[in-house]
């Protein structure tokens, strides 16, 4: 299992090799030429802003908002819990077309900061609100009969037991923002990540070396958060936790108004313009319905692939690490999840290296669309399996042997039905997040073959060129 | 005959020995507790027994049947023991009928209801794990390991998660369900209570190595140090002079009983005397020493006693039960000790 783990590691960090392969097969004079310039300095400038801006909104919003749906008895709570989330099933490109079309005047920053924050926040109140659920209110009793307020209690018991979570949801914000593309392309932004496509299009070698300082603030990002000191929560034996009470209806007025007013300007706002848009567009401009449902197919199959090679390979990796922890084999599923620093454009451009380099016959195939979403999804993949397989302790497993089952039998109805909600998880949340994949689709799909995202990313361009062209 | 048999049995994890040539036998039918402090090694062993670890010199045998002797090591699923673990490890997304049938053949299934009677859950039978309370979820445990017809039980720290009330009426069921089944049971405690009012036979796990292996009764009149003396109980350990099968004591010469040889004539050693040895008399009484109430602690069923010795040279205390509860501190008693008492030579004690 662990030599097997290995080289997924070393599959999965392939890219991280690639792209510097890449940047210096320019050579160092075309690095130098690209990296030390004011321009750089502009990019990186917007970039950090950007990404601490969305961080810290984020970090205000999905808390809050977890905080509502776990700790105060709101009506219809699993809607909302639905509903929170649903901002991370609508690309940031359709959301920041949508608020483009609204205001096309909105300042870049600005309307950068908007859609990233209302696209990024349930990757913080996702996290959060599973710290909460797992966190025993006892506590918080507990301070209250120590004569503890309500705010020091929040301060100094609550929020340590969503420490980690907080800040580990807060690192994927970042990392979000540093990948995207699409959204900030529309919405004229510049971070490194728009300024390395537009270079792949003009001067493919400028694309490689700027690769680099993105990867290097990604990987920055990742060591922060595994410097943050973990503690190990033991599980207690499954238990009942009791519902919090029915808020007064004076506090459940506002908290009920204030979810809604997110939920609908991050859910409401791109699915109605989309929809107004749809209405009103004249039929020429829109895509015709025969590519639409080729686009389609081809978005769930490569995305349904891309998910079952992420899952397959995170398996192994994660009972590898949990089974039997060691130094190296913490180790080795720590350095998987490097690969999140990694852009979708910079995996891109790392295996249409490899390609054009050393594998031409895949080059333009699907494979290498499928692998890029395995790799780009992989964490998440490892995230979901891994949660699960804490939910087989090794104590079942060895019960189930000595009631005499054999171990392929104790892997098919203890091991395996327990991992599969993990499994089918992992499965869904990469393929819900590769559907949606424009970046690295833009590069790698092969010739002729469109998804749902570049046909959405084809016809939005050619509504944009038109309006320029009316305004001009 | 001996349905589980352990022979030098050692164990080390990582740079630790856990078990130091551990020998036991386990007569068939039985229920004998493993008794030891915390990291004494007592998981380790049973987990050795149910083959979920190796071990790394000995001989592990049930019914005469090698299970792991170093070289050929059965695996659990071909050994035939059940394992109840401290917080049963029922598995979470099977209900109660199909959690006690896991072990079994699809016909043999029907099989599951009769151990639902005999733990007395057939109401529950389609619950599942977490709609049950610990002690049912223990009880479903035992019926699921008893399922699979096991040459033995290994009971790992049940009741410890439970609370005292349902520990104690936990125990007494698992008892008779073990006797029921006439299963040999291996039961793991640090508690002695449990151990002693539980099992047949006892047998005292300290740093890897077995110390006592004994009847609760034995073990309890006759522990082999002081040490063991005051974790199996209240003990008074006075000292005392050995003289011809004797002691001479604070309270008195008293019969006395040792371990091996006998120690010299002369010699000091530490004498073992349980409080409910000591039987008090009225003051009126001509019988024992006379002395008085230092100290009294109620206990409902019984008072603990905290008596001073009068007309001895040391400042020394001893505890005695009784039932009277009209002696309060001050008040002048006479003692007198029933029965031979334990002695240990002092070197040996610790």
């Amino acid at each position: 299992m662990t030599a097997l783990s290995a080289a997924i590691a070393l599959a999965l960090l392939a890219p991280l090799v690639l792209i510097v392969l890449d940047a210096r097969s320019g050579g160092w004079g075309e690095i130098q030429g690209v990296l030390f310039r004011s321009r750089s300095v502009f990019l990186l400038r917007h970039t950090v802003t950007l990404a601490a801006l969305v961080a810290g909104l984020a970090a205000i919003i999905g808390t809050t908002a977890a905080w509502c749906t776990e700790r105060t008895a709101i009506p219809a709570r699993r809607v909302w819990t639905v509903l929170l989330v649903a901002p991370v099933a609508i690309p940031d490109f359709v959301v920041g077309y949508a608020w483009h079309s609204i205001a096309p005047r909105m300042n870049g920053l600005l309307a950068a900061t908007l859609v990233m924050t209302l696209g990024t926040y349930p990757l913080v109140y996702l996290p959060v609100a599973a710290a909460l659920r797992r966190a025993d209110p006892a506590m918080q009793d507990i301070a209250y009969s120590l004569g503890v307020g309500r705010l020091r209690t929040l301060i100094r018991v609550t929020l340590p037991l969503i420490r980690t979570a907080l800040l580990g949801g807060c690192v994927l914000v970042v990392l979000t923002v540093l990948a995207e593309y699409g959204a900030f392309e529309i919405l004229r932004y510049q971070t490194f990540t728009t300024e390395i496509f537009t270079e792949f299009q003009f001067e493919p070698q400028a694309a490689g070396a700027l690769s680099i300082p993105l990867v290097l603030l990604g990987l920055l990002v990742l060591t922060g958060d595994a410097l943050i000191p973990r503690r190990t929560v033991t599980q207690t034996a499954p238990r009942r936790i009791p519902r919090p009470e029915r808020p007064r209806a004076l506090i459940a007025a506002p908290t009920l108004l204030a979810l809604a007013a997110l939920v609908g300007l991050g859910v409401g706002v791109p699915i109605g313009t989309l929809v107004y848009w749809m209405a009103q567009s004249q039929h020429t401009t829109l895509p015709a319905a025969a590519t639409l449902g080729s686009a389609t197919w081809a978005t769930l199959r490569y995305s349904a692939l891309g998910a079952g090679v992420a899952v397959t390979l995170a398996l192994p990796v994660a009972m590898m690490s949990f089974r039997r922890s060691s130094t190296p084999r913490i180790l080795l599923e720590r350095s998987t999840y490097v690969t999140q620093a990694l852009p979708g454009v910079v995996i891109a451009l790392s295996l249409v290296f490899l390609a054009t380099r050393y594998l031409y016959g895949v080059y333009q195939t699907s494979v290498l669309l499928i692998a890029a979403y395995a790799i780009l999804h992989f964490p998440l993949a490892l995230v979901c399996v891994k949660s699960s397989v804490a939910q087989v302790p090794a104590q079942l497993t060895d019960v189930a042997r000595s009631l005499g089952r054999r171990p392929p039998a104790v892997f098919l109805r203890i091991t395996l039905p327990l991992l599969a909600p993990g499994l089918l998880a992992g499965f869904c949340l990469v393929f819900l997040t590769a559907v949606t994949e424009l970046t690295a689709t833009l590069v790698l799909a092969p010739i002729g073959v469109h998804t749902l995202a570049t046909q959405f990313w084809a016809y939005q361009s050619e509504v944009a060129y038109g309006a320029r062209l009316m305004r001009s | 005959m001996s349905a589980i048999a352990l022979q030098e049995v050692s164990k080390r994890i990582g740079h630790t020995d856990v078990l130091t040539g551990v020998d036991l036998e386990v007569p068939a039918g039985s229920l004998t507790a493993i008794l030891g402090a915390s990291g004494s090694g007592k998981t380790t062993l049973l987990r050795l027994i149910a083959g979920f670890t190796q071990l790394d010199a000995g001989t592990i045998t049930i019914g005469g049947r090698t299970l792991d002797d170093g070289h050929t090591v059965l695996r659990p699923q071909r050994r035939g023991v059940g394992y109840v673990p401290q917080d049963g490890a029922l598995f979470p997304h099977l209900i109660v009928t199909a959690n006690i049938a896991f072990g079994l053949a699809r016909t043999e299934r029907s099989r599951a209801h009769e151990l639902l009677d005999l733990i007395g859950l057939s109401d529950l039978a389609r619950r599942y794990p977490h709609q049950l309370s610990g002690g049912q979820q223990q009880r479903v445990a035992l019926a699921r390991a008893l399922a699979i017809g096991p040459a033995v039980v290994l009971l790992d720290e049940p009741f410890s998660s439970l609370d005292a009330s349902l520990r104690i009426e936990l125990r007494q069921d698992v008892a008779r369900i073990l006797r029921e089944s006439s299963t040999t049971a291996l039961l793991v405690t640090h508690d002695q209570q449990e151990a002693l009012s539980l099992a047949d036979l006892v047998a005292v796990l300290r740093d890897g190595e077995i110390v006592q292996y004994a009847t609760p009764q034995e073990l309890y009149t006759q522990p082999l140090d002081a040490h063991l003396a005051g974790f199996l109980g209240d003990a008074n350990i006075l000292d005392g002079t050995f003289d011809d099968a004797h002691v001479a004591t604070a309270l008195g010469r008293l019969p006395a009983r040792w371990h091996g040889e006998p120690p010299a004539k002369g010699a000091p050693v530490n004498v073992l005397i349980r409080p409910e040895q000591i039987e008090l008399h009225p003051a009126t009484s001509e019988k024992g020493l006379t002395g008085q109430v230092v100290r009294s602690g109620y206990h409902g069923h019984d008072v603990l006693l905290h008596l001073q010795v009068d007309h001895q040279a040391t400042a020394e205390q001893v505890r005695a039960r009784t039932r009277d509860t009209g002696l309060s501190p001050g008040a002048a008693v006479r003692l007198e000790v029933r029965g031979p008492v334990r002695i240990w030579a002092v070197s040996a004690s610790c």
